[in-house]
């Protein structure tokens, strides 16, 4: 175990030294952001001056890891041979890594994508898990599609009388869907169903009410 | 994973012994976790009161037994004992209270049935607040009590604070839980809570009487010889003796803490147990693991109201959920633990 300021652009991004393109990718933003001044996680541990310097080591870390031929050198100086050669980087090779060394994000991620993969019943509050999950913001997703954050909201907490008729909320959840990278398809299926029934119901509740 | 005294896996008996060792305050540490049949111990703290331990102490157990273990839930917490009352169990007669006063020796004999199928409770109850604390020699008893409970799991319900009881009780578990919200004050009392337990493991992992008496002056913040972090007090025993070094060094690796932060209420609260884990890393060189996190929810609010966990009270409840989420991840750990032992040591981390 080293101080921050010898540790290998690896510790420094904590991914394996066999960490492909994209987990590299995955494990910048969740590191970095521990070290923005203020952090909730790390202001009251690091002075301003070790943040910067952190943040600093974080940032170029992240720039030769990124870079094909300087994350070769790199390791080529180190003497590390993590088995990828700058081809078979660039090469897709699917899913996510497997095995001990694999990042600490993809280990939370294990069995919340089994939700995720869940066939069948979407609604509001599932919608929200798999945002959470990815680390967006009602806001963000906002942003993106121009809906009002209020609709967003009713969505998942499923308070079907605050969303408007059944046409515009079927496009604001496969928006929303999208936003977050998950396919409207089921989605949509899910969460209009239960947006019919809790609307039939109060049709009837009506229906009753008048009749007294 | 192994609380065991670093380079002696193994070494250590989970058998009770006759001869009762000094009330030495390393007694409790030396216990080492099951590795065979016996009981998987689960500890739930975090250093800060209303974190929202109980609850997810009381619904992780609901949870397991609801998945089909044999589940013991134990309120430690003296002086703030509520376990009870979030499994719907009414005030007890009886309560570990009974034990530490030596009333009761025979801990089984204070479990008590609660309403959900598969989960006993040992309930503490506010008897004697004079005496509340064990003694060393009653904590050991405790402790070693507890791995012979018949049970799957035996879930431990911590106080807040940072009291060498509560370090213990954290540090003999397989795996030690620590409850984080999104807010400063908890944030920093679970800094605090993680540096006095890593600080005590590694003065019990320690052999030397110099080495020894150098974490205990480490552990004092404003200690003169200027050591501030663990990376700095690695130096000075490696300078002082090359083997404790390593077994510091094997301390600081098997030490895994797991995170849980609770109430989140937005996407970046997610990330905080990243980042509590990536500071652990760069500041005290042990690495958590970030297990899981619970939504803030009102049905948990209502759930306590009712004096029901969430996990019985609304299965579907987006708290509910992730609390099952998490509870999977636990039975996934012990079965990754047993493959782990099967294929012999030596294969972790990769």
């Amino acid at each position: 175990m080293k101080p921050v300021e010898e540790q290998s652009h690896y510790d420094v991004l904590e991914v394996p030294a066999t960490a492909r393109r994209d987990e590299i990718e995955h494990a910048y933003p969740l590191v970095r952001a521990a070290y923005e001044p203020g952090a909730l996680a790390s202001y009251s541990v690091f002075g301003s001056d070790e943040v910067a310097q952190i943040c600093e080591r974080i940032d170029a870390a992240y720039q030769v890891l990124t870079n094909d031929e300087a994350r070769q050198r790199y390791d080529a100086l180190l003497g590390i041979d993590n088995g990828l050669p700058a081809v078979e980087q660039e090469s897709d090779t699917g899913g996510p890594s497997e095995g001990p060394g694999a990042a600490a994000p993809a280990a939370l991620d294990d069995l919340d994508e089994v939700e995720d993969e869940e066939p069948g019943d979407w609604d509001g509050s599932k919608l929200r898990r798999a945002r959470m999950r990815r680390g967006i913001e009602i806001s963000a997703i906002a942003e993106i599609t121009k809906i009002n954050p209020n609709y967003l909201r009713a969505i998942e907490e499923g308070a079907y009388v605050e969303l408007p008729a059944a046409v515009y909320t079927r496009g604001f959840v496969t928006a929303y869907a999208r936003t977050i990278d998950i396919d409207p398809e089921a989605v949509v299926r899910g969460f209009m169903a239960h947006f019919e029934e809790a609307r039939s119901e109060r049709r009837r509740g009506r229906l009753l009410s008048g009749r007294r | 994973m192994a609380y065991t005294r670093s380079g002696t896996k193994g070494g250590c008996p989970t058998e009770p012994t006759t001869t009762q060792r000094p009330a030495d305050a390393a007694g409790a540490g030396r216990v080492s976790p099951a590795r065979d049949g016996s009981a998987q111990i689960v500890s739930v703290g975090g250093g800060k009161g209303g974190v929202g331990k109980t609850f997810v102490a009381a619904n992780l157990a609901a949870a397991l037994a609801r998945q089909g273990m044999r589940v013991v839930a134990v309120d430690v917490d003296l002086e703030g004992a509520n376990l009870h009352t979030c499994l719907g169990v009414p005030l007890p007669n009886k309560s570990l209270a009974d034990f530490v006063a030596q009333r009761e020796d025979d801990l089984a004999k204070l479990l008590i049935d609660t309403p959900i199928d598969g989960l006993e409770i040992i309930a503490a109850t506010q008897a004697n607040l004079a005496g509340a604390q064990p003694s060393q020699l009653r904590r050991v008893r405790l402790i070693r009590s507890l791995r012979r409970l018949d049970a799957d799991y035996v879930i431990v319900d911590l106080g807040a604070g940072t009291h060498l009881s509560v370090l213990d009780y954290f540090l003999v578990a397989n795996e030690g839980l620590v409850v984080v919200r999104p807010e400063p004050t908890s944030v920093e009392n679970a800094y605090t809570f993680l540096r006095a337990a890593f600080y005590r493991r590694l003065r019990l992992a320690m052999v030397g009487h110099g080495v020894r008496q150098l974490v205990t002056q480490a552990m004092d913040q404003r200690n003169e010889r200027g050591i501030r972090t663990p990376l700095d007090l690695l130096h000075e025993i490696e300078a002082l003796d090359p083997v404790e070094g390593a077994r510091f060094t094997d301390t600081m690796r098997e030490f895994r803490p797991k995170i849980v932060v609770n109430e989140v209420r937005t996407a970046e609260d997610v990330k905080l147990g990243f980042g509590v884990g990536s500071v652990c890393k760069k500041y005290f060189g042990f690495e958590p693991e970030y297990l899981g996190y619970v939504n803030h929810d009102e049905a948990a609010r209502r759930s306590v109201a009712e004096k029901r966990p969430l996990v019985e009270f609304s299965e579907s409840a987006d708290a509910s959920v992730y609390l099952q989420r998490i509870a999977r991840k636990l039975l996934g750990m012990r079965d990754r633990v047993s493959r782990e032992a099967a294929s012999g040591p030596g294969i972790d981390g990769g």
